[in-house]
């Protein structure tokens, strides 16, 4: 176990590294710098500027540069918002991404399971046919219709929950419930198709001839084994949403690291953008792994070795 | 003993001749069947997804003739017609359907009075052209009347003859053909994805599986790399980077989309090669190539077409998310991701501007998911009866 | 200000920037948390309003160093909670730091006598020091400003020697003789010298404190001193909600009736309605669809703007470009009176030479715009004829051209309508459209790498010389190759020896202009207008149309109607 989670942190390192650099090297393709302007600048000024950014050392050398920053942490100073570093742009703006997603994630989840199982237990009912409805619309609706249709009936028409903005809990309901009905059909079909699976097994037979009771079969037996498969999709699900909330975080006015990426690139702020790749890139792989380990405490079958099968 | 023996022997009398009759048990009552015709005849009992299938070949059809049932163009501006609500012929005179051309909506003002010169000021003051209907008379108070106005815009630019059968949007564009030729960019967009994705995740799973050792360990280091990086991210770069357009929005959705379905092709891959099945036909000498063609591949195409059909609705997804963040298709053209967008921004106003191309969306995805669940039923040989 | 972003801004978040502004809303200090609705709720506390005023800004503030901001937000905040020599209320300039000041004959030494009781927020005394040092670290080639070099140059003596390293920065045409005493030469005269004096370039900086707090200056609240009407609390650089507040220790803090403002970053102009309407915000930008919905609403408001929007054609990209019948042609091939009324639909006017109206007027009292009437109008008919002589010149008979636009939704909706005209006009003619984010647009006017460009420009002070130096042939703005002998011997004249006479200045001016629209330099299309809801109980805040967009100073909250 230990062997395996070593052996993975270091795959993680050498991905991020190869990430690292790619990013790089793309920025430096691409347009723009902090020279442009209205106005000309001057000779002198322009070599300042430059050197403030790090910007007059020939490519490979900056390359270097950024490397031994990034291993300690400094991430370079934003183009866009003056002599701000990067790293605390991100800081101001994870947590209220991170909050929306959480939340989104874990009342997604839940729903979703219970979704799913009622659909299960009254297979082909009209209960298993009002969820498979739900969840087919829910994965098939844009995101950003639902939060308008959202906005527009709880906020404005029955002023249930503040139009947009950040601040108090009520400001997280609406987006989070616009996040979470994704996740919440995704949740919904598997635990259907997982369970209906599992409750035709020979062991749900036998667990019921055994006697035990029905909320047992579900829950102890059924319940547990339908959970693996899912666990696989709402891993990168997580990481999507607590960093691709862009549309949701535009919508509701709410001040994210999905809004502000988008906002950086739309001002080619090289530097933010890097440090927001990388970041979303280390909770990616992060969240992969923990995912895995957690493979080991659902499922008995599975054992991690330090090979690599 | 022997005696005793003697004495127990039944009556020679009870032996019968056996009589030879054929072998019942263990024949095949019902014809043969193979694989495939099993998974087709799961296919076919299952309604929606026969249902989708239906659809999906009229959708397809309709991007591509829609177009031409009416005589504007793509990019056919003309402001003196612009945001027309939708009207077409025989409909307009059913009321519930909403496709008679007018605008509607409630007023809201102290008195009626004021209610309603609310109502015509929203309308261009065309007095003539709008229907007034008192909902609530109200005692003076703020807002307390409401009344319900009707415009009559087409009338009110003497257009009667006119059709726009979804209406227009904020350049007079025929909506109608702009959503077909959106639809047709979309489905161009999503299949040309989904074929890449097929190609290069097919192929490079089935040799990292097949060849397994240290063929599998370098490609599969290199996937998991790839997967390590956010696509999000890797899409919005490319498009930076890249001139926008039909290509490179593809080739953003492809440049990490296929990794899902090479991790799929090859831990199938990987559990079929072991079969026995494999194991005869190289014993007989079958080539490399010949295996993974005519023995992995069939086994495998089963999960190969359903992830396929999962790629599909979301590649329609992700463009039109990359058009509500402005990195999609550059106008005039259109994609259903883009005409959304923009309707999106007037939802409250013109709702029609939004809804027809939000609703085809939806149901191009629900189609695809269904087919797509239905494949899976029919694959899986469970679900066979 | 000189903004194109106002171009891209205004286009795209025409909303928003409404939205930045706002209204007053009775009993609202906390209404932020659960979203009720009080639309009708002017009525309800009477007369002793709580001077409390909630707004939307369009996005962050990227910088509150009035020596590096070059953006909208920037100067606004900058101009709210700094004070110049002197300030703009109502479009007159009124005293600030500065209680008057005297001309030299020649009109190129002004000396400013500055008031004593002027404070910064940490207490020390404001004085003529300040000044010096904050405009020589504007023009220093060691901070980097952009606006610096362009503010002062040519204007306070040796700025561009200063920027360009070749002088000292000490030989800057700026002294205090003593603490309460301004002196400053001037390289021309500059008859617009007090308007430019307003601008956050020129504003006084304590030297202790800036260089104290080093990198830091300026990126939140504890490191930024105020000397203005407001100060700035809550707030970092990429805060995306924070105050102004009341300054006490302004020395004019008895005329300063708001106690507190609020502003919150909201993009999406429908969410920002939708927070007028739950009362939560008191002033709501309108996008031209909105504008439909909301044009009979009691608190609709248009308010004129002085920006210029137009067509850039850089003439080194294209042989069409190049060629001056083929130009004309393309600046009379649309129909910008359909574009303003349906596609904009927000107060905009339609654009026809170089220079805005009700902007400056001449000697004789006669807006700028009348004097020299519609340069250029819509004329499909000449437009083609000239075209096809054109096309003839240059020996082709098809053009391929790219349109370099906003990405904003109403700047792409009006961008496409001026391709589809221009194709439509134009027989021949093949224009393609790429949307791009306004710092890409930038970019690539930097590297003057496009055909066509739809651009903007706001003026910076009040003189017809922001708008008609743009064009001069090493002007910094330029960016397409457009170069005429004449105009720019009319235009230098004007900063020397015409300089101290305004007849034959604002002369100089009006023939360039017609200059300008011979030649066809570029295709104006339209000046813009700002739709918004307002609370009506909002009094007394100004509209600009240069340096801070609003001028808070003088608003109060009024008690309704």
């Amino acid at each position: 176990m230990f062997r395996y989670i070593l052996r993975r942190v270091l795959y993680m390192l050498i991905t991020l590294f190869i990430i690292a650099t790619i990013t790089f090297f793309l920025m430096k393709l691409l347009p723009g710098s902090p020279l442009s302007a209205e106005n000309k600048l001057s000779e002198s000024q322009q070599e300042v500027i430059l050197a403030k950014y790090g910007l007059d050392d020939p490519i490979p050398v900056q390359y270097v540069n950024y490397m031994a920053g990034l291993v300690q942490g400094d991430l370079g100073i934003s183009f866009h918002f003056d002599n701000t570093p990067v790293t605390q742009i991100l800081l101001d703006r994870m947590p209220p991404s991170l909050t929306l997603g959480m939340q989104a994630l874990v009342f997604g989840t839940i729903a979703g399971i219970l979704f799913g199982l009622i659909a299960a237990i009254y297979h082909n009912g009209w209960l298993d046919y009002t969820s498979t409805i739900i969840a087919v619309l829910g994965t098939s609706i844009p995101s950003f219709v639902f939060a308008g249709m959202l906005q527009w009936y709880f906020a404005t028409k029955w002023e249930l929950f503040p139009v947009a903005l950040w601040g108090t809990y009520a400001h997280t309901v609406l987006p989070t419930i616009a996040l979470a009905i994704f996740p919440m059909a995704t949740a919904a079909r598997f635990t259907r198709t997982e369970m209906l699976d599992v409750l035709g097994s020979d062991y749900i037979t036998t667990a019921r001839a055994k006697g035990v009771t029905e909320p047992g079969v579900i829950f102890k037996h059924g319940l547990r084994n339908s959970l693996i498969p899912l666990v696989t999709v709402m891993g990168p699900m997580a990481v999507s949403l607590m960093t691709g909330t862009l549309v949701i975080e535009k919508i509701f006015a709410v001040p994210g690291i999905g809004e502000q990426f988008v906002s950086s690139i739309e001002v080619l702020d090289y530097p933010t953008i890097m440090g927001t790749t990388l970041l979303f890139s280390v909770l990616f792989i992060v969240i992969i792994l923990v995912i895995d380990i957690l493979y080991v405490f659902i499922d008995p079958r599975i054992r991690l070795t330090g090979g690599g099968n | 003993m022997a005696t005793n023996q003697k004495k127990h022997e039944p009556p020679k009398e009870l032996f019968v001749p056996h009589e030879r009759k054929e072998d019942t048990s263990e024949r095949i009552t019902k014809p043969s069947r193979s694989f495939f015709q099993d998974a087709r005849r799961t296919f076919f009992k299952n309604k929606s997804a026969v249902l989708s299938i239906i659809l999906m070949i009229i959708i397809i059809i309709m991007s591509i003739f829609a177009p031409h049932f009416n005589e504007y163009g793509m990019d056919e501006q003309d402001l003196s017609r612009a945001k027309m609500p939708p009207k077409i012929p025989v409909i307009e005179d059913l009321p519930f359907f909403g496709m008679n051309g007018t605008l509607a909506s409630e007023f809201k003002g102290d008195d009626v009075e004021e209610a309603t010169k609310n109502a015509v000021m929203r309308y261009n003051n065309d007095e003539d052209f709008i229907d007034i209907e008192v909902l609530s008379e109200g005692d003076g108070s703020a807002d307390s009347a409401e009344v319900a106005a009707t415009y009559h815009i087409y009338e009110a630019k003497e257009m009667q003859d006119e059709y726009f059968w979804l209406g227009t949007d904020q350049l007079g564009r025929d909506q109608w053909t702009r959503i077909w030729l959106g639809t047709r960019v979309s489905l161009i967009i999503a299949f040309a994805a989904a074929a890449i994705d097929l190609l290069i995740g097919v192929a490079y799973g089935g040799i990292s599986g097949y060849y397994g050792g240290r063929v599998d360990n370098v490609l599969q280091r290199i996937l998991e790399i790839l997967i390590g990086i956010p696509n999000l991210v890797v899409i919005f770069l490319l498009l930076i980077v890249l001139q926008p357009g039909i290509i490179s929005i593809v080739l953003a959705l492809t440049i990490t989309g296929w990794t899902g379905m090479a991790r799929i092709v090859r831990g199938e891959v990987l559990k079929q090669k072991n079969e026995e099945y494999v194991l005869a036909a190289r014993t007989l000498g079958q080539s490399n190539g010949k295996i993974i063609r005519k023995h992995l591949m069939p086994n495998v195409a089963g999960i190969i077409i359903i992830n396929t059909m999962f790629t599909i609705p979301n590649a329609i997804f992700f463009e039109a998310f990359l058009s509500f963040i402005g990195l999609g298709i550059v106008p005039p053209e259109a994609s259903l991701g883009a005409l959304v967008d923009s309707g999106f921004k007037v939802l409250r106003l013109y709702p029609y501007m939004v809804f027809y191309p939000a609703v085809l969306i939806s149901v191009i995805m629900i189609a695809f998911n269904l087919i797509g669940d239905g494949l899976r039923d029919a694959f899986d040989p469970k679900m066979h009866k | 200000m000189k903004k194109v972003w106002l171009l891209s801004l205004a286009l795209l978040f025409g909303l928003f920037l409404a939205a930045c502004s706002g209204g007053g809303e009775s009993g609202s200090s906390d209404s932020g948390s659960d979203g009720g609705s009080n639309e009708g709720s002017e009525g309800d506390s009477g007369s002793d309003a709580e001077q409390v005023l909630h707004f939307t800004n369009g996005d962050t503030i990227p910088s509150m160093d009035p020596g590096m901001a070059t953006d909208e937000y920037g100067i606004q905040f900058t101009g709210a909670t700094m004070e110049g020599l002197y300030r703009v209320k109502d479009g007159e300039i009124v005293p600030g730091i500065a209680k008057d000041h005297k001309v030299s004959e020649d009109g190129t030494t002004w000396t400013f006598n500055l008031r004593e009781d002027a404070t910064w927020s940490n207490g020390d005394p404001v004085t003529a020091h300040d000044f010096v040092y904050a405009w020589q670290r504007a023009v220093d080639p060691e901070t980097g400003s952009e606006y610096g070099p362009y503010m002062l140059g040519g204007v306070v003596k040796n700025a561009t020697a200063v920027n360009e390293g070749d002088v000292p920065v000490k030989e800057l045409g700026v002294k205090a003789p003593d603490d309460y005493t301004l002196e400053v030469n001037l390289e021309n005269p500059v008859p617009y010298f007090e308007s430019l004096a307003t601008f956050s370039t020129y504003f006084p900086l304590n030297k202790d404190f800036v260089e104290e707090q080093g990198d830091k200056y300026a990126t939140s609240t504890d490191t930024l001193l105020f000397n203005g009407p407001f100060t700035l609390e809550n707030w970092n650089s990429t805060a995306s909600s924070w105050e102004l507040q009341k300054n006490e220790d302004y020395w004019d803090a008895e005329t300063v009736e708001l106690k507190k403002m609020t502003f919150e970053v909201v993009k999406d102009p429908q969410t920002a309605v939708d927070l007028y309407e739950s009362g939560e915000v008191d002033r709501a930008g309108l996008s031209s669809d909105l504008v439909d919905k909301y044009q009979s609403h009691d608190h609709y408001k248009v308010f004129p703007e002085a920006s210029l929007f137009y067509l850039k054609m850089n003439q080194t990209k294209s042989e069409a470009l190049a060629n001056q019948k083929m130009r004309k042609a393309i600046t009379m091939a649309f129909d910008k009176q359909a574009l303003v009324d349906e596609i904009l639909n927000n107060g905009s006017i339609v654009s026809t030479g170089f220079v805005p109206a009700d902007f400056v007027q001449t000697p004789s009292g006669e807006d700028f715009r009348e004097a020299n009437g519609d340069l250029i109008t819509y004329d499909p008919e000449k437009a083609k004829k000239l075209w096809e002589e054109g096309l003839e010149e240059i020996g082709k008979d098809s053009v391929k051209l790219e349109l370099l636009g906003g990405d904003s939704e109403t700047a792409k909706l009006s961008d496409e309508y001026v391709v589809n005209q221009l194709q439509k006009n134009l027989p021949g003619l093949e224009v393609s459209l790429k949307s791009v984010p306004f710092e890409q647009r930038l970019d690539a006017d930097t590297n003057m790498n496009y055909q066509l460009q739809t651009s903007g420009w706001g003026p910076d002070y009040m003189d017809p010389y922001t708008f008609l130096n743009l064009w001069l042939t090493d002007g910094q703005n330029n960016k397409m190759g457009y170069s005429n002998e004449k105009y720019d011997k009319l235009i230098q004249e004007t900063t020397d020896e015409l300089a101290q006479d305004p007849e034959a200045r604002y002369d100089n001016f009006l023939e360039a202009e017609k200059i300008l629209a011979e030649t066809a330099a570029v295709a104006p299309i339209y000046q813009s207008a700002k739709a918004q809801l307002v609370r009506p109980k909002i009094q007394d805040i100004y509209f600009n149309s240069f340096g801070p967009t609003y001028e808070w100073k003088w608003a109060s909250v009024g008690s309704g109607e």
